[in-house]
């Protein structure tokens, strides 16, 4: 691959026929078709670190199952994403759900069977209404040509879109719609995620931040968008509205929260909001805007995963040493766990988008080519992120800084192991915040080659 | 020599002679069941390369029955060799019944004439009855006697839907059916003929024998009639819907479309509020059958105008995924059925399945396969087979019950993934049955569903081969 002359579109392009019906006119096409664009490579490189980071935060004292179930989902992560195949989109889908729901199931805290089954219903919901639009785009597809296939370049092209009825094309849209909102998650469809968060174990919690999320992220811009020159208008509002809220609501929601886990569970749902708000500006606007919009919603996608890697792995060491994550049981943590404290602080931060951090590149690119497109409703946005900066901020004061709570006792700062593993996210994540060029030149080339809203 | 095509059945018949008389001489499990594992085995190959496309007496051989033949027979291998464990004495009655069974169901693939599906249908009916009872406990005759008397009103039903079709047809072959008028006596037979053989499939009015037969019976019995049992009924409707007559009658595909919802409706919602696990099992399978119950509201719907794609390759379609069906669901259904074995008590609750991925992992892991497979989700036989069907359903602009059986299927996930979830719990000190030929079986299934989940070659071969 040459990622310096890459000039968007699909790179590397594989295609294996795997079983094939000809008969009486018609024709079965059952591929299995591989390719990369400038957006997915990253989100393959990242699926790859977040999977190494989950395993390294699991600790020594898991058997061969509980590997084998983090290497089953970044399989089916990486899969997902290099795919060109709905079919095969569809099975990666699934695949990456089934093994975290064990890992919650099997291995986290709390009420953890509940919120496993209620993590992979609602998925799974959403993942039905994906296979229902799929078949859709593939029958109108076979009714056209003859052909039964699943190819995403051919089902996606707009040329073919354009015949499909409106009634038929709105249904493929909600379906799509559907499963990414439920995946990222938007507003009304995200009760799953405050539970799997809070009861999956601190590992499971990585992955289903860093490594899942991403997946309704790479739903939303990387499929959904190449097909978004036939969606009607109100439809680009009406997500924009869901993110707007999404922002709003899950900040606030992060305020009134207890316990740090479950807060950062909620400030990592805001941060995907962007991700939402960008889609739906990007319907709107056009040209450099536009662009610039895209890449900054996929620039959030990675950078959220080290963000939330970051604020995930420094809690799950935290917990390992106070066995609590309550903000009121902790406090003035800095005096015990100087460096423990410093690189969750860091990781609050990056969160809440300050500059030369990772999370600071992606919200602002969003913040202002939205401005372009809706103009003063901006400013729920920038609410949004006062309201994060709000609860990191006071969650830091009361659990790092101020009084030691003594009944803690005396605590052991991190080991050279653990500082390695922080010390590499922390890395990334001040890398991505000070040289964003080196991903947003291939994103911009990829983002500038989709189509817009015609 | 024009018999050669009929080796498998003579073979199959023989075998079961010569298993009734090696009893005289030994009650061994490991002799009598290898004998018939073997002996079916054979069978299996001789069906699978002779030629096809011959009519002998009134068996008619193509690839289409033959590939029905061929499951029945893989529905009868799957419980072989669980059942040494489940059934206590007498082997030889029992393996020669099960052979009889086998040679009913091969006649059934192979025929089209009503009279002889009908013997052959009544000749598993009657075979079963006994396997239900065979351990002669309380529990036993108790779902015996349900399974008999319920079976004979069906039979009856059958009887009478027969005569019917011979009222307006003046023919008992279904092959010989040319154009009819479609009158009311055709469409009587059909509501009869429904009826009668939807016992045995355990469409929703009828079902609520099956619930309490699987229950009482042996396991790997309860496998056999939950899966073989149900799919030969399955297949003479199949045959009767496509070939007996034209349903160019609006109601037709209304009423199995609604069948079909309210059987798969009730099955999922009956099974969220069952603790016993067979009784799960059952309820799934009642699920099951309304999936695959679609598939003849298909049919009934090809003759609509409103179908997008030529009325030939929508049934084709249908046809082919009810074929990847029926082949998925003997081994998702069988497999957990027999995994019951694995609890020592007579009535498994859903408790005492707790602990057993302690015991053994692998007998875990791929009951969950396949209950995984059961729900529906990829890599697994059962998704390929569902995939399938709600295609077909799409492609004939059936959205709304696409829709509804995804519903069900998203319903069914809360009992499925709760045996699941049971089955990985640490606590409790349950003693489980490790005799190897249940967990190896368990096993085995469990890595053929999932082969049959990336088989994609196997659903465009069905696809070629689904013309009656």
């Amino acid at each position: 691959m040459h990622f310096r002359n890459y000039n968007g579109g699909v790179i590397a392009y594989y295609n294996i026929l795997l079983a094939q019906f000809h008969a009486s006119g018609i024709t079965i096409n059952i591929d299995f078709s591989l390719g990369l664009t400038g957006f997915t490579d990253l989100l393959v490189i990242i699926a790859l670190f977040i999977t190494i980071f989950a395993v390294l935060m699991g600790g020594r004292n898991h058997g061969a199952y509980f590997y084998g179930l983090f290497m089953a989902s970044g399989f089916g992560l990486v899969g997902l994403f290099i795919v060109r195949n709905f079919l095969f989109f569809y099975i990666f889908w699934e695949v990456v759900l089934i093994p975290v729901f064990f890992i919650i199931g099997k291995y986290g805290t709390g009420n953890k069977e509940r919120s496993s089954l209620k993590f992979f219903i609602y998925t799974h919901i959403g993942s039905l209404f994906l296979l229902l639009s799929i078949f859709t785009l593939s029958t109108y597809y076979f009714i056209n040509t003859g052909i039964f296939t699943f190819q995403i370049s051919d089902l996606t092209s707009i040329s073919f879109l354009d015949t499909v009825p409106k009634s038929g094309f709105y249904f493929i849209i909600f379906g799509f719609l559907l499963a990414f909102l439920i995946k990222l998650p938007s507003f009304p469809l995200h009760s799953w995620l405050p539970d799997a968060y809070n009861d999956a174990p601190y590992s499971g919690t990585i992955m289903l931040s860093g490594g899942l999320v991403a997946m309704g992220g790479y739903g939303l811009l990387g499929i959904l968008y190449p097909m978004a020159g036939l969606f009607p208008r109100v439809l680009a509002y009406f997500i924009i509205l869901l993110g707007l809220i999404s922002v709003i609501y899950f900040s606030f929601s992060a305020l009134f929260q207890s316990d740090l886990k479950r807060m950062a569970a909620y400030g990592s749902a805001a941060e995907m909001a962007f991700i939402t708000i960008a889609f739906g500006t990007a319907l709107l606007s056009t040209g450099y805007v536009r662009t610039l919009d895209l890449a900054g919603g996929m620039y959030q996608i990675i950078a959220h995963t080290f963000v939330a890697a970051l604020i995930f792995a420094s809690l799950s060491m935290l917990y390992r040493r106070t066995q609590t994550s309550k903000i009121y049981d902790l406090g003035g943590l800095n005096r015990e766990l100087p460096v423990l404290s410093s690189f969750l602080l860091i990781g609050m931060l990056a969160s809440l988008g300050l500059p030369s951090l990772a999370g600071f590149i992606g919200e602002f690119s969003v913040t202002i080519s939205a401005f372009q497109s809706i103009g003063l409703y901006t400013l729920f946005i920038v609410l949004g992120l006062i309201i994060t900066a709000a609860f990191y901020i006071w969650a830091a004061q009361r659990s790092l800084f101020g009084y030691y709570n003594e009944r803690l006792g005396r605590l052991k700062d991190i080991n050279k192991q653990e500082f390695l593993i922080l010390f590499f996210i922390l890395a990334g994540t001040i890398f991505l915040g000070v040289y964003p060029t080196l991903l947003f030149k291939l994103l911009t080339e990829y983002a500038s080659n989709l189509g817009g809203l015609l | 020599m024009i018999y050669e095509y009929l080796y498998a059945l003579i073979l199959l018949g023989l075998a079961g002679f010569i298993t009734l008389a090696a009893g005289i001489k030994t009650d061994s499990k490991r002799i009598l069941g290898g004998f018939t594992f073997i002996i079916l085995i054979g069978s299996f190959f001789i069906l699978l390369f002779q030629e096809k496309n011959y009519s002998i007496f009134s068996l008619n051989i193509s690839s289409f029955d033959t590939y029905w033949a061929l499951i029945f027979l893989v529905s009868i291998m799957v419980v072989i060799i669980p059942s040494m464990n489940d059934i206590k004495k007498r082997f030889d009655v029992y393996y020669a019944l099960l052979l009889f069974i086998a040679l009913s169901m091969v006649i059934a693939a192979f025929t089209y004439n009503l009279i002889v599906l009908f013997v052959s249908f009544e000749g598993v009916s009657i075979g079963t009855y006994v396997l239900t009872a065979y351990n002669k406990t309380k529990r036993n005759l108790e779902a015996s006697l349900k399974y008999f008397m319920i079976s004979t009103i069906g039979t009856s039903f059958n009887i009478m839907g027969i005569a019917f079709f011979y009222l307006s047809t003046r023919t008992f072959n279904l092959q010989a059916v040319g154009t009819i008028d479609f009158n009311k006596s055709l469409l009587l037979s059909l509501v009869f003929i429904t009826i009668g053989f939807g016992f045995k499939i355990a469409i929703f009015p009828m079902q609520q024998w099956a619930i309490d037969t699987y229950d009482g019976a042996p396991n790997s019995v309860s496998a056999f009639l939950s899966t073989g049992g149900k799919l030969v009924a399955y297949m003479i409707l199949l045959k009767f819907l496509f070939l007996g007559f034209i349903p160019d009658y609006n109601y037709v595909f209304l009423f199995f479309a609604i069948l079909a919802i309210l059987t798969m409706t009730y099955g999922n919602l009956a099974a969220l509020m069952e603790n016993n696990l067979k009784r799960i099992l059952g309820y799934s399978s009642i699920a099951q059958a309304g999936y695959m119950i679609l598939v003849f509201a298909l049919i009934g719907y090809s003759y609509y105008p409103a179908v997008l794609v030529s009325k030939e390759i929508f049934v084709r379609f249908a046809i082919a995924s009810a074929m990847f069906y029926a082949v998925a669901y003997i081994f998702m259904k069988a497999g957990p059925f027999i995994a019951m074995s694995l609890v020592k008590s007579d009535k498994v609750m859903i408790d005492d399945i707790i602990g057993l991925s302690k015991k053994s992992r692998w007998t875990a892991l791929f009951l969950a396969v396949m209950l995984l497979s059961l729900a529906g989700v990829p890599l697994t036989g059962g998704f390929i087979a569902k995939y399938f069907l709600f295609f077909s359903l799409i492609i004939g602009d059936l959205w709304w019950l696409a829709v509804i059986a995804i519903i069900n299927s998203a319903i069914s996930i809360f009992y499925y993934f709760r045996i699941i979830i049971y089955s990985y719990r640490k606590e409790g000190d349950n003693d489980f049955n490790m005799a190897p030929g249940i967990k190896y079986s368990v096993i085995i299934m469990g890595l053929i569903t999932l082969g049959l989940g990336v088989s994609f070659a196997l659903y465009t071969y069905l696809a070629g081969i689904a013309v009656i």
